[in-house]
């Protein structure tokens, strides 16, 4: 009898044990109840110079990690329209790209960018109109076009929630929800991978200093890489330079173990908050649809 | 007393089984759970995934149960795609999660789509190359249907791109 008993204990612990384990690992889509509204947090000031006339400022300590990593996890928060362009280039992959973006994110998003690629010459563009995603690539002369919605910018994304843990051990990387795909040109605007990726480990990087990029404010974040990035992309430190206003990454070096930049971003022009049209896609009537 | 021995065994495995994290895709669309399909889910060329194009596979200890898929380059015209056969579900929306832990994962721009039977639910991207170690949030879609996840990459895409573990978590809104 007391075997029985014991038995039946046994399989209700291991029963109970792996119940608890389960749910843990299945409490993630609790995000939207931890995100703050945007904009609710932050302190204004009146606007300095390296800023656009019509700007709200909003301050940052070049001390305070933890809220440079969150200005630039939620760039898309802290403004409403970009346009311009950025070199983004790379020896190890290679790759040498022209990107040209327009966002517009004020009363409904719209957005277009252009990517050239200069080693090739091959040239794609992506527009979103507010209701249809259209793909032109030049090089196929192939087109998609699809039904495609965005409804807001993305609720803000506060760091303490930003990375979980489960139970095996891995983590969650929650990045902001938004529908805004700007592929290349999010790593500029958007460079929420970063944010999260190279910026995760405090003690591997610092904000020491402000300079002047294109007539904006940037802070120069001075940092190394942990063992896994060093094989990944065979860097061993880096430099970003991000608007202090806007959270938009205006310049990145990655340097190899001599020191020399193998990979980077460099913003040649960019306008923030200035009013501007995104052009809709025109397809080429020679251009046939790509179904993937 | 033999007989106790092998159900208490067998209860500890249950347990073992129910403790792993790689539950099989068979949550079902239940609000709040979630679905988890890895490449070659449980055996090569699975009948839980798909693929066109060169996707190569390949052993490595720091993918998702110590294996991946691995495109070095994009083709020369149309696409190469790798696909997640999840079920399609309406009613709930899906948040999507791709594990990302590997060095050879250097595209800048992997695009993912999502279908419910065979129309488009969602598009969104993520930078494998800057990605951190682990499962990266790819996007939600913007409606209550989820199905089949789609790693695609067009020619002209740049770097290697990885297909690992995939997960769909459920949520009523």
């Amino acid at each position: 009898m007391v075997k029985k008993f014991m038995a039946a204990a046994a399989i209700a612990v291991a029963v109970g044990i792996a119940g608890i384990y389960g749910l843990s690992e299945w409490n993630h889509p609790k995000e939207k109840k931890e995100v703050h509204a945007v904009h609710t947090n932050f302190k204004r000031a009146s606007a300095p110079a390296a800023s656009a006339p019509n700007e709200t400022i909003f301050p940052l300590d070049l001390s305070d990690q933890d809220a440079i990593q969150e200005r630039m996890l939620n760039s898309y928060n802290y403004f409403d329209s970009a346009k311009g362009s950025f070199r983004y280039y790379s020896e190890t992959v290679p790759f040498d790209l022209i990107i040209d973006y327009k966002l517009q994110m004020k009363n409904k998003v719209s957005y277009s960018t252009s990517l050239l690629n200069q080693a090739t010459g091959v040239k794609t563009e992506e527009t979103f109109d507010g209701n249809n995603l259209i793909s032109l690539n030049h090089h196929d002369k192939t087109y998609q076009s699809q039904p495609y919605e965005v409804q807001s910018k993305g609720q803000y994304m506060k760091l303490k929630n930003a990375v979980t843990k489960n139970g095996d051990g891995t983590k969650n990387y929650n990045y902001p929800a938004t529908g805004i795909e700007l592929g290349y040109a999010g790593t500029s605007l958007h460079s929420k991978e970063i944010a999260l990726g190279f910026l995760e480990d405090h003690s591997l990087w610092k904000a020491s200093r402000r300079e002047n990029i294109l007539g904006r404010t940037a802070i120069v974040i001075e940092g190394t890489f942990d063992d896994s990035f060093q094989r990944k992309l065979s860097a061993k430190t880096f430099t970003l330079w991000m608007d202090q206003n806007s959270g938009i990454l205006l310049k990145m070096e990655l340097y190899n173990a001599n020191g020399r930049s193998i990979e980077g971003i460099e913003t040649k022009d960019i306008k923030i908050n200035e009013a501007f049209d995104v052009e809709n896609a025109k397809i080429p009537k020679d251009y046939k649809q790509f179904k993937s | 007393m033999k007989r106790w021995k092998m159900l208490i065994t067998a209860a500890l495995i249950l347990g073992g089984w129910w403790m792993t994290p790689d539950k099989p895709a068979s949550a079902a669309c239940a609000n709040g759970s979630y679905d988890l399909l890895d490449n070659d889910n449980n055996q090569l060329n699975s009948p839980d995934n798909s693929y066109s194009g060169n996707w190569v596979h390949a052993s490595s200890s720091l993918s998702y149960r110590s294996e991946h898929r691995y495109l070095a380059s994009s083709p020369s015209s149309g696409s190469s795609d790798y696909s997640w056969i999840f079920p399609s579900c309406s009613n709930l929306y899906g948040s999507l999660y791709v594990y990302i832990d590997n060095t050879k994962f250097t595209n800048a721009n992997a695009v993912y789509r999502m279908y419910n039977n065979s129309s488009q639910v969602l598009s969104t991207s993520l930078n494998q190359r800057y990605a951190a170690r682990g499962w990266n949030y790819a996007g939600k879609t913007p409606g209550a249907k989820t199905g089949k996840v789609v790693l695609s990459v067009p020619s002209g895409q740049l770097g290697g791109t990885g297909a690992d573990a995939v997960k769909v978590l459920y949520s009523s809104n």
